[in-house]
């Protein structure tokens, strides 16, 4: 019964109860972006990580891995130790430094991993990193190589003869694609020998990367790190995803302020137009407890109208939101600094239900003063009024 | 605790006459690590701390800020580029090399010499650096702009609604006025002057609570992030788009509910 008045009121003016939905639609979508965005970037994140292969990275205390030109001294002993613990599969240590590229007289400063043999995950490719080097598509087109050509690695330029002081040549093996590679960076992978010897870094990491046995608890594991390598920090992923969580606050905060914003805008657009027409329909309202409709059920009846242009906007805020997603996530994926496999806009049944939460409980919030309104009618005098015309 | 980021710098720094090579220090690293001038510290370039020198601070200083390093957080230290290559082991190696042009060179052009030499570096001018470091500001703004787009038409089908309701109340008193013979035409100005009214009121409401929101938001961020800088400001240009569009959104309201009541019979309106 309530539901079926609560409908009927809906449906009597078709052209207001359409300008609310669509209003409401367009804060549901924009709510269901903002959701997206306030987990999205650490759940691509988090997502890349857990695809490379291994769960914890050890670094030079106070660093993030990539972030810092510091080394981890005596890196296979250290290695030795972690690799010994029960709950470790394998570690292993890891280069990542900038080199010179060569090859038919151009010369490109590239990223370069130093990468050991069982470690797929960080690049995509079908070759095989032992065979040689793996190169990002961007390196291999400028400088104009395929797989089976030889390109020249070289450190640090000489002042006088301007040519590098180490070199080595290597065979290019194939192309592959790195999950970390920012926009416009020319990438290669070597086995982490080649680049020992290149660099004469042997005992020396940027990182290490540990992989843990299967069942064994990460966090436990990084914990004995932390505690017997107090110079070095292990970071396992929810422990990297803390750190980056810091950086990218501004993203969190947004993404806060703006699920705020198109909540109140929900809610007082429910409210200000069920209040308004509460005002036009105190004369039915009257009439139907003169006719033995409760007050309870009468307030009953407003909020569920308020619940009911929620519900019946939450499709179609889904739909816009993911719609509006794509855009608005190629805009922030143009920003310096950000790798090209991370997303900011995740759609996820979370996010979508965490919406679908909000806007109902928005909805049904901005129905509360009308429905009290309705409530609290005073039956004799309104219908006199009524009457009075 | 990671010093990530040291600069260098060749510029001679108040109190170098000590025995101990000195260091600058930003306020806000001198701030977290809780040091002031005269201090002695010890820096290394390994997190055991092995190879660890003593440096005196020489100064605290407040330098200008660039909004990109405040989210960073970084701690930094200014030491002497001969101190620092010997700390480091990195001898006759530079991360960057500034240059200063002769009066009425061509900035692009030494550029492009430079450039042309191919020895493996990247060269920019000032202005090419000042775009390229300002990326991540003019992109956070495209997508400031793109939000503000989505909330300006959530906002504009608000005011819509609610003009639209406001003035459709009145149709009683228009229906009365109509049949003691008020003309059309004034009747039709009055509804439209009530929804630019109404959109107006609710412009500088909104405007208002901007400026709080502006306030508050600075109140919150600078203290967060130990910065002078303005996070939020509350632009002529801005409070002028904002005004405009909701204006013309009243108006248009106004003329959709207008025409909508003179459309209806007199004595329906009122009831009879």
């Amino acid at each position: 019964m309530v539901a079926f008045l609560a409908l009927r009121s809906l449906r009597r003016s078709p052209t207001r109860t359409l300008l609310l939905l669509a209003g409401i639609t367009l804060s549901g979508s924009l709510l269901f972006d903002m959701t997206m965005l306030g987990s999205g970037l650490v759940e691509s994140f988090g997502g890349v990580l857990g695809r490379l292969g291994y769960e914890i990275r050890v670094v030079p205390r106070g660093t993030l891995p990539l972030s810092s030109a510091l080394l981890v001294p005596n890196a296979s002993g250290i290695v030795g130790e972690i690799a010994a613990h029960p709950d470790v599969a394998w570690a292993s240590p890891m280069i990542a430094t900038q080199l010179y590229a060569e090859a038919g007289g151009r010369r490109l400063s590239v990223v370069a991993y130093g990468i050991p043999s069982r470690l797929p995950g960080l690049v995509r490719t079908e070759a095989d990193v032992r065979d040689g080097a793996v190169l990002n598509a961007l390196l291999a087109r400028e400088l104009q190589v395929r797989p089976g050509e030889r390109i020249r690695l070289g450190t640090r330029l000489s002042p006088q003869t301007l040519a590098p002081e180490a070199a080595v040549e290597v065979r290019v093996a194939g192309l592959g694609e790195f999950p970390f590679d920012l926009r416009g960076q020319r990438t290669l992978a070597v086995p982490l020998s080649v680049l020992e010897e290149l660099l004469g870094t042997r005992d020396r990491a940027s990182f290490l990367v540990v992989k843990i046995r299967e069942g064994a608890d990460p966090e436990a594991v990084r914990e004995w790190v932390n505690h017997t390598f107090p110079e070095l920090e292990a970071l396992s992923i929810p422990a990297l995803l803390q750190a980056v969580r810091g950086q990218l606050r501004y993203f969190d905060h947004f993404s806060v302020i703006l699920s705020g914003v198109s909540l109140v805008v929900a809610t007082l657009l429910v409210g200000t137009v069920l209040t308004l027409q509460i005002g036009e329909r105190l004369g039915e309202l009257a009439v139907l407890r003169a006719l033995g409709l409760q007050r309870t059920r009468l307030v009953l009846l407003v909020l569920l109208e308020g619940f009911a242009l929620a519900a019946a906007s939450c499709p179609l805020a889904l739909g816009i939101g993911l719609g509006l997603s794509e855009p608005l996530d190629a805009i922030l994926r143009a920003l310096p600094g950000v790798p090209q496999d991370l997303r900011f806009f995740v759609p996820s049944p979370q996010a979508a239900l965490r919406t679908v939460v909000l806007l109902l409980g928005a909805g049904t919030l901005g129905a509360a003063y009308p429905a009290w309104v309705a409530g609290s009618l005073h039956l004799a005098s309104t219908l006199h009024r009524e009457v009075q015309g | 605790m990671g010093l990530v980021a040291a600069l260098l710098s060749l510029l001679a720094l108040p109190g170098l006459a000590e025995e101990l090579p000195t260091a600058a220090v930003p306020a806000r690293t001198a701030d977290r690590l809780g040091i002031r001038e005269g201090d002695v510290v010890e820096v290394a370039a390994d997190p055991g701390m092995r190879t660890a020198r003593r440096v005196r601070v020489g100064v605290v200083w407040s330098p200008k800020e660039h909004p990109a390093d405040v989210a960073r957080q970084e701690l930094r230290l200014v030491l002497r580029l001969p101190f620092l290559e010997t700390l480091t082991g990195r001898a006759d190696t530079v991360d960057r090399v500034v240059v200063r042009l002769r009066e009425g060179a061509q900035a692009r052009r030494v550029r492009e010499d430079l450039e042309a030499w191919s020895v493996g570096f990247d060269a920019y001018t000032a202005e090419e650096l000042a775009a390229h470091t300002s990326r991540a500001f003019v992109v956070v703004s495209r997508f400031h702009k793109a939000i503000a787009l989505v909330t300006l038409l959530a906002g504009g089908i608000f005011l819509v609604a609610v003009t639209g309701l406001r003035t459709s109340e009145m149709r009683r008193e228009i229906g009365a006025l109509r049949l003691v013979g008020i003309g059309r035409g004034t009747l039709f100005l009055a509804v439209v002057g009530i929804a630019t009214g109404v959109a107006l009121f609710g412009t500088l409401l909104g405007i208002g609570v901007g400026a709080v929101l502006v306030a508050a938001i600075n109140a919150y961020y600078q203290p967060l992030f130990q910065t002078s800088l303005v996070f939020a400001v509350l632009e002529p240009q801005t409070v002028g788009a904002a005004a405009a569009f909701s204006v013309l959104l009243g108006v248009l309201s106004g003329v959709a509910v207008a025409t909508r009541l003179l459309r209806q019979p007199p004595l329906e309106q009122v009831g009879r």
